[in-house]
């Protein structure tokens, strides 16, 4: 790493870290996604085995639920990142400090991105652990549902993946905060994204409601599946998670193009 | 009407700040009093106190013998300029003093008015967000005004302005307080101070330091000292210690005098052939006051500098 | 007249001069306006009459049981992002740019002018609100009906002057008032616009998605707490086994009732933080 983008990232890894709203961000992110995960967990139960069937529940997915309200937090975090600097006008002393813009923008989405897979890691991880045993109180248990244990390649792969979905949200928000470089609107962009469609899309009969779930920013939570059912997505888990990787880059791009050309 | 702003015993602690530390002054009106202190001193503090923006911990601020959140028309008795960039930057001038004069019942045509009075009629339908700082700051006078209250509150109200603008300013101000009214101005320029303020009020650390006239506070500075120019230096100084009057070198061919007149030395070296090409008397300024009083009381200190 | 009735008007007069003189407001109604129009004749383009038989007898099995009128209100779910956003900043922007304190220096009867704030905010929401919702029931009839919506398929003709669709109507224009309220009250509560959108755009989304993955009696119980699903419970015409279990006024009842408490602690709150 050239010693510019080395100072770069330092100088955004300092204001990250001093932003007052980022501690509060951070703990809402696990809170949440925990919280809620347990929650769900909790109140879940299956007969699956007394039936004598197999039951088609994800029981991964079932852990990681929570993720769906973690995303407003984890949405707030990205966004303040890059606003925050506009609002407070400290962005004219960045770009004054660093004249190459363009590693500004990428300096400061490597801070968010590192903040985010490692709150994002936290936050997925403990809810798969906490809500393994509560899953398994509600009835998850073999031989309908055979126990997964965090070692299983397909956990790792949800639970990882999970971490790097939230991620890709951070970093688009970051992006569409640089474009339009207001907290409320940026905010309720991202957040409209990411949560009215889910709703939006109970609107629309089947096929058209899948067809729109797959192309839509949260299609990466497609990572979470392990187990193949009637509405698995036919992109399968990491095609879901390249669509919300291409979500993620198109405001990227579209943020380095904003960037380099306005006047500050 | 009454016109005296009464602080008694206000206190106001921050967590473990404490802000405002048993503060008691009045401010009269018919006098420019210009409220004084280090950064930090707690003057933003207090006014917002006084306006009852923030609560008090104990003690009490009366405007015109009431607390001010009890007033049924504030903006008709007090014109506050806190912060002068306090205004939306979406909003055209003319419509933030319209929401301001609507909240009092103030008549829609003094908002032309007061636009009038601070020079910005021509830009009243821009919004504020376009306004140099100079600008904004007449905006924020113009809202103070606009109600043509009787008591004036403003903090650094000279900031930004150009030095046209300050001399109108200062002329604006004396004027208020001919007619009777009570204004009170915060400043760090002391200089600003020393040709419109007639009475200080300092404080330093959320305390009260002095509480004096302008003249008063003059008169019991350090005396005035006489700067002498000449190069028969030595012989200089050796006379004027005769006489028992101090003296200092502050160049090759310069020295301070302190204790005694311009004439005496005058009179001294004329009466011994020393030759003088300047004598310069230095009257204290309030700024050597202020600097005098607020020694003890700064928390945020430059590196001292030899005052020569 | 009292002291306190003439500075309730002054409240209001001057509430509503800032509000209307800043853009962001036109530009939120407006977007409140298209989304909720634009989602609603999307929704209906896309709904199709599964299930109704030629010349099936309304109400009775064989024949479909698509809610038109609720499906061609539906853009509120979304335009309502824009409505939950004009609140928070009526509230937010006096915080971020001071104006705060010179509102509060003019009028320090503090309750009065939030209270008149709030006002100011549901006047216009409301208007647009029923413009928005009129208009997509009236642009939505004409496309249901090609995609197959007509009374050989069991689907009785709607106007206008039906009462379950004026009710509705109606009802989802108080919907978007009370919401864009909700988020001014939050907005006035967390003083930074981006928490108080995140909180109160969560309040209003999480228990839908919450919903999907719940299982009764959970789920019926959320659905009647929630202030989203409640509230637009109004827009129901037909029963259906996946309506939210709860009357279409007690369902406004429960969004108005999030938004009163929420006001009543903002109020609270004003009146005692130092500005």
């Amino acid at each position: 790493m050239s010693g510019l983008a080395r100072r770069g990232l330092r100088a955004e890894w300092i204001k990250l870290r001093s932003v007052r709203s980022t501690t509060w961000t951070v703990l809402a992110i696990v809170a949440v996604t925990v919280g809620v995960s347990a929650l769900l967990a909790a109140v879940g139960s299956t007969d699956a085995n007394k039936a004598g069937a197999t039951g088609d529940d994800d029981v991964v997915v079932n852990s990681l639920r929570g993720i769906w309200l973690g995303q407003v937090p984890m949405v707030a975090l990205g966004a303040i990142a890059m606003t925050s600097e506009f609002a407070t006008g400290t962005i004219r002393t960045t770009f004054t400090a660093l004249p190459h813009r363009l590693n500004t923008l990428a300096a400061k989405a490597t801070a968010v991105a590192v903040l985010a897979l490692a709150v994002g890691s936290v936050a997925s991880l403990l809810s798969f652990l906490i809500t393994q045993p509560l899953l398994h109180g509600g009835g998850y248990v073999g031989p309908a549902y055979p126990i997964v244990s965090l070692t299983d390649t397909s956990a790792i792969r949800a639970v990882a993946g999970t971490a790097v979905y939230l991620t890709l949200l951070a970093l688009f928000a970051t992006g569409v905060a640089a474009i339009v470089r207001h907290t409320t609107t940026a905010t309720t962009l991202v957040v409209a994204v990411f949560l009215a469609p889910t709703v939006a899309m109970e609107f629309f009969p089947g096929q058209l409601r899948e067809l729109l779930q797959q192309v839509a920013p949260t299609a990466g939570l497609s990572i979470q599946i392990t187990s193949p059912r009637y509405d698995t997505p036919p992109l399968g888990p990491w095609g879901g998670l390249t669509v919300t990787a291409a979500w993620t880059l198109a405001t990227l791009l579209g943020a380095a193009w904003t960037i380099g050309r306005r006047d500050v | 009407m009454d016109t005296t702003i009464a602080i008694r015993g206000l206190t106001k602690r921050y967590g473990a700040t404490l802000a405002v530390d048993d503060l008691t002054f009045s401010i009269a009106g018919g006098r420019v009093t210009g409220f004084v202190g280090p950064n930090g001193a707690g003057k933003s503090t207090t006014m917002r106190l006084i306006l009852g923006l923030a609560a008090a911990d104990t003690g009490v601020a009366l405007v015109g013998g009431e607390p001010y959140v009890d007033k049924r028309f504030p903006l008709r008795e007090v014109g506050a300029l806190l912060d002068a960039t306090a205004i939306h930057p979406g909003r055209r001038a003319r419509d933030h003093l319209l929401w301001l004069g609507q909240s009092n019942d103030i008549p829609r045509s003094r908002v032309d008015e007061v636009l009038e009075l601070v020079g910005l009629s021509a830009v009243g339908a821009r919004r504020a967000g376009g306004f140099s700082l100079g600008m904004t700051q007449r905006l924020g006078l113009a809202a103070a005004l606009l109600g043509d209250p009787p008591i004036l509150m403003l903090d650094e109200p000279v900031n930004g302005l150009d030095p046209e603008g300050i001399v109108w300013i200062r002329g604006l101000l004396r004027s208020l307080a001919a007619e009777g009214r009570t204004v009170l101005v915060t400043s760090h320029l002391m200089s600003e101070l020393q040709g419109t303020a007639d009475h200080l009020v300092v404080i330093g650390r959320g305390r009260l330091v002095a509480d004096a006239s302008v003249d008063c506070l003059l008169a019991s500075a350090s005396n005035a000292t006489v700067d002498v120019r000449t190069p028969d230096v030595t012989a200089l100084m050796s006379l004027v210690a005769n006489t028992g009057a101090s003296v200092v070198s502050t160049d090759r061919d310069a020295v301070t005098v302190s204790g005694l007149t311009t004439e005496r030395i005058a009179e001294l070296a004329s009466g011994h052939r020393i030759r003088l090409y300047e004598l310069t008397l230095r009257r204290p300024t309030l700024e050597d006051v202020y600097l005098e009083l607020t020694r003890d009381v700064l928390d945020h200190e430059a590196g001292r500098q030899d005052r020569t | 007249m009292s002291n306190g009735a003439r500075t309730i008007t002054r409240a209001l007069r001057s509430e509503w001069t800032k509000l209307r003189s800043v853009s962001s407001t036109a530009w939120l109604l407006l977007t409140t306006v298209v989304v909720t129009i634009g989602f609603g004749l999307l929704v209906s383009s896309a709904v199709d009459t599964s299930g109704g038989a030629p010349g099936c007898v309304p109400g009775r099995p064989g024949c479909g049981d698509e809610d038109v009128v609720l499906n061609s209100l539906s853009g509120a779910y979304l335009g309502q992002i824009a409505t939950v956003a004009l609140g928070v900043l009526a509230a937010t922007s006096d915080y971020a740019t001071g104006t705060n304190r010179a509102t509060f220096a003019a009028i320090p009867q503090r309750s009065t002018v939030v209270i008149a704030k709030s006002a100011v905010l549901a006047a216009p929401v409301l208007a647009t609100g029923l413009v928005a919702s009129a208009a997509s029931f009236l642009l939505g009839q004409p496309i249901l009906h090609t995609n197959g919506f007509v009374p050989e398929q069991g689907y009785p003709l709607v106007s206008l002057a039906d009462p379950p669709v004026a009710r509705a109507i109606i009802g989802t224009a108080l919907y978007l008032g009370v919401i864009g309220v909700f988020g001014f009250a939050v907005g006035t509560i967390t003083r930074r616009a981006g928490s108080a959108i995140a909180i109160t755009l969560a309040i209003v989304y999480a228990p839908a998605i919450l919903s999907l993955m719940l299982g009764e009696p959970l789920r019926g119980w959320l659905q009647r707490l929630s202030p989203m699903m409640s509230g637009l419970a109004v827009q129901r015409t037909v029963p259906r086994a996946d309506s939210v279990p709860i009357g279409t006024w007690a369902g406004l009842g429960v969004a108005a009732a999030w938004s009163a408490v929420a006001l009543v602690t903002a109020i609270r709150l004003v009146r005692r933080r130092d500005a």
